[in-house]
């Protein structure tokens, strides 16, 4: 998709996202084209700001896809990637699974999910199925944020929230 | 489970039947689930791919699709696959490979929300997340294949050719 065509349909669909929300969605041009950026409530702390952001990518004529991405954590101690990375795997089994992706990527954690939209839908129909999505996304950060706490707090290792998190 | 939950599994059934994929309703566990049988023409392979529907919370609904990799490997191969999956994963957009070691049992799987999408729009994305959730399960369980056969260890796999580009 053309990126002032692309701009144009973010552009609608975060003005339906903003009136459904209380936070601002707007477009950001990239290198890649643009983005609708926004940023939610942290689930690691109260005041804290967690980025999200959609891409919108067009396959062919018939579908668009959107990249929806929910920043969890940043600047994440080296040290600790591999047991981040083992813990995000378990969980990516146990968190409804396969609907959403933990990726860590140069010391960012975030929550990734792909959703293809008919282009002849409404864009309406579009916004509501990304703000479902979102919203689960939300509500699964909040979840899963105590994990990290305690592994990152060193309150708990790898191995201990792996075998909770078998256990339920 | 939920009446609306089976009239959808229904109409994706219905509607794959036209396009030539067989789809058989069938309960495991007490849930009504689609098993699909068909081929990806662009890769001339045989997929089984398992069509649920779950409530990811009370009130969103999400079409979930799984397919099966590998089954019953011995612990130390799904240990061996495993160790590769987060770097298959790193590039995709629809889906993510996952392994449970115990039962050696390696899938693929993407569920995607209906909320707010009409049946139609519904059923015309369900294509297009099947095309793009069967042929990057064929494309990784190729690439696992020469670890799964001891042919190379993990450590010897090409990183950079694990990435699948999806779209």
């Amino acid at each position: 998709m053309q990126n002032k065509n692309a701009g144009d349909y973010l552009e609608a669909i975060g003005r339906i996202l903003t009136e459904k929300t209380e936070y601002d969605f707007t477009v950001e041009e990239n290198e890649y084209g643009a983005d609708l950026v926004s940023e939610l409530p942290s689930p690691f702390s109260e005041e804290g700001r967690s980025g999200c952001a959609i891409q919108l990518k067009r396959i062919n004529d018939d579908f668009f896809l959107f990249a929806l991405r929910i920043t969890l954590l940043s600047g994440l101690p080296e040290e600790l990637y591999d047991d981040i990375t083992a813990v995000s795997e378990m969980i990516n089994d146990h968190i409804a699974a396969g609907t959403f992706k933990l990726e860590r990527e140069s010391g960012v954690l975030y929550f990734s999910h792909g959703i293809i939209i008919d282009s002849a839908a409404q864009k309406s129909e579009a916004a509501l199925n990304i703000f479902t999505a979102l919203s689960v996304m939300a509500a699964t950060a909040e979840n899963t944020a105590e994990l990290y706490s305690e592994l990152i707090s060193g309150e708990k290792s790898a191995e201990a929230i792996i075998g909770e998190i078998c256990e339920t | 489970m939920k009446q609306k939950d089976i009239d959808l599994l229904a109409a994706i059934g219905e509607r794959l039947s036209e396009s030539g994929i067989a789809a058989r309703p069938a309960e495991i566990d007490g849930i009504i689930v689609l098993e699909l049988e068909g081929r990806a023409e662009s890769e001339d392979k045989e997929f089984d791919c398992t069509v649920t529907i779950c409530h990811p919370s009370e009130d969103t609904t999400a079409v979930q699709l799984l397919v099966s990799l590998f089954y019953q490997l011995d612990e130390e191969k799904a240990k061996a696959a495993a160790s590769l999956l987060p770097e298959m994963n790193s590039f995709l957009e629809i889906g993510s490979f996952g392994c449970l070691v115990e039962g050696g049992y390696l899938y693929f799987s993407h569920s995607f929300f209906t909320d707010g999408l009409s049946e139609d729009s519904v059923l015309r994305c369900f294509a297009a997340y099947l095309e793009a959730v069967t042929l990057t399960a064929l494309k990784g369980k190729k690439l696992l294949m020469p670890v799964i056969k001891g042919d190379i260890t993990p450590e010897e796999a090409d990183k950079d050719e694990l990435r699948i580009v999806q779209f």
